[in-house]
């Protein structure tokens, strides 16, 4: 095989300089995931044929100097929830009507399009971006590259593993309640969620419309703030899209940390008796690194994390319920197992539970805002233990959002997950870092920061160090 | 209501059930009895309304 690129920024340099062409970088890719298929299963469709076009297509552009900028000839991988002119969506689940997705690329597969990156396929998920990984909804289960026993975390099980096993540069999740950030620090890999209404929902089959945020996964902070640069900004075509300006993402990327204050909320977010202390000890190695590269860390408070959880579950399983309603009293036994199970739980809250959350909501969201008003970047762990093994899993603990994450989408805060530690057993430790509303730039500057510092996010996975050799 | 007259997690989520007209199977049904203590206590945390700090009169806050 021949040598590949391992990040975006690198792929760039190389695209440019004539030393690999998008043809070679897809041809590549391609191999690595039919050869992975039967192991970590990132994949539900893999469009070889529309991608081996764009790349020639790309290819003969460069050839005449017409760059589209950072993603021209990147490979990636789309959440099998976005619809592609392409192939099928399926969202992993028989309930979907196939008809759902007989139409044109969602707003931000359409976008990335133009921006010249190359989607190789449609990756796994949990069920509607819900639950675990569920054998009955009769979809392969993509598998964590660093421990094929584990989980890559969910939902976006199948971007997280692909990026970590070396099978895209890049890829599109979602995140509802951490299903960008769980999967990043469980396949040690960047993601953000960013701010809501950032990036339009267009074309993304809904889980809990007014928690659901669209946002990239890569290997580092440069090549997420490329990402979003191109998935970011209004649309005509959901309401719910912002109209803020979208600043230069990677702008300030460079830039040291002395003059920023970086918020540490420990009561709230350390001291909670379910953080491993693997887990712990790794986030406040993370944090004196980012306070040594200049930042200035600050004691803060964001209380209410108890009832900040309870609102996000209560809201998303309503909303889910919702959607679903109609399907769940039809025809039950074409959900999996899990997710079917899950969104019944919707059932069991009413209209005034719905209203006590929204207005939990407001006033945390108050708060909270008004604290990180105060900073420029708060940092917190991500999930409190690594990547569970699948075999033993206690779904009767799948009642809540996951406390450290969905808070973040109930307070519509930007918030990017970056590896930084490992644990004893070699399995990859993220921590979060959380920035004003709209101020992904402050996020990708942090993570970039600590990513000069460090070199968690360059740590290969057994599968990726395996094509060092192939 | 005592405990010997308060409805069984089990009996709630079948009435709960019911009322939706949908079918499902035993283990799901235990399953959803199961977790019925947590989403009630998610329900309960939200009875109580959270303070917001008044910023003219405790700049502090």
């Amino acid at each position: 095989m021949p040598e590949i690129p391992e990040t975006i920024e690198e792929a760039g340099v190389w695209l440019r300089s004539g030393r690999v062409t998008a043809a070679v970088l897809v041809e590549a890719f391609l191999a690595r995931i039919e050869a992975t298929q039967t192991s970590v299963a990132a994949f539900i469709t893999v469009t070889a044929d529309s991608a081996r076009s764009a790349a020639t297509r790309l290819d003969d552009e460069l050839r005449r100097d017409l760059d589209r900028g950072p993603l021209h000839g990147i490979p990636i991988g789309i959440k099998d929830l976005l619809a592609t002119e392409d192939a099928p969506t399926t969202a992993n689940s028989r309930v979907l009507d196939p008809a759902w997705g007989d139409r044109p690329d969602a707003t931000v597969v359409h976008r990335l399009r133009a921006a010249g990156a190359i989607p190789l396929g449609k990756l796994a998920m949990h069920e509607f971006g819900n639950g675990w990984p569920d054998p009955a909804t009769g979809f392969a289960i993509a598998r964590n590259p660093w421990d094929l026993g584990r989980t890559p975390g969910g939902s976006s099980t199948g971007v997280a593993a692909a990026v970590a096993a070396g099978l895209v540069l890049g890829g599109v999740g979602s995140d509802t309640g951490g299903s960008i950030r769980g999967p990043a620090h469980c396949c040690g890999i960047t993601g953000i969620k960013p701010t809501r209404g950032r990036v339009s929902l267009e074309g993304c089959v809904p889980l809990s419309p007014s928690l659901d945020t669209i946002g990239p996964m890569a290997r580092t902070s440069y090549d997420c703030a490329v990402l979003l640069q191109a998935m970011a900004g209004p649309d005509p075509l959901d309401p719910s899209s912002s109209t803020v300006p979208v600043p230069e993402m990677a702008s300030t990327l460079d830039r040291p940390l002395e003059g920023l204050r970086v918020g540490v909320p420990v009561r709230a977010f350390y001291d909670a008796p379910d953080l491993d202390a693997e887990v712990r000890r790794a986030v406040e190695v993370a944090v004196a690194t980012i306070g040594e590269a200049g930042a200035t860390l600050v004691d803060i408070d964001l209380p209410h994390v108890e009832e900040a959880t309870a609102a996000v579950t209560v809201i998303l399983r309503s909303e889910a319920y919702a959607y679903h309603e109609r399907d769940l009293r039809a025809r039950f036994s074409a959900f999996g197992r899990i997710c079917g199970g899950q969104m019944l739980m919707g059932a069991f809250y009413s209209g005034p539970d719905l209203l006590l959350a929204r207005r939990t909501q407001s006033a945390i969201t108050s708060i909270w805002h008004r604290t990180m008003s105060g900073v420029d970047a708060a940092v917190v762990p991500a999930l409190p233990t690594v990547a569970p093994a699948f075999e033993g899993y206690d779904l009767d603990s799948t009642v809540g959002s996951s406390p450290r994450m969905g808070v973040f989408n109930l307070t519509g805060l930007p918030t990017l997950a970056v590896p930084c530690g490992m644990s004893t057993a070699g399995l990859p430790i993220g921590m979060q870092i959380v920035a004003n509303p709209f101020d992904e730039p402050t996020a990708f500057r942090v993570g970039a920061a600590f990513q000069r510092q460090t070199d968690w996010h360059l740590r290969r996975s057994p599968i990726m160090e395996g094509w060092q050799h192939a | 209501m005592s405990d010997t007259k308060r409805p069984t997690a089990r009996a709630v989520v079948d009435a709960v059930l019911a009322r939706e007209r949908i079918e499902v199977d035993e283990e799901i049904r235990d399953r959803l009895a199961r977790q019925l203590p947590a989403m009630d206590a998610f329900r309960q945390s939200l009875r109580v309304p959270i303070p917001l700090p008044d910023p003219e009169r405790d700049p502090g806050s």
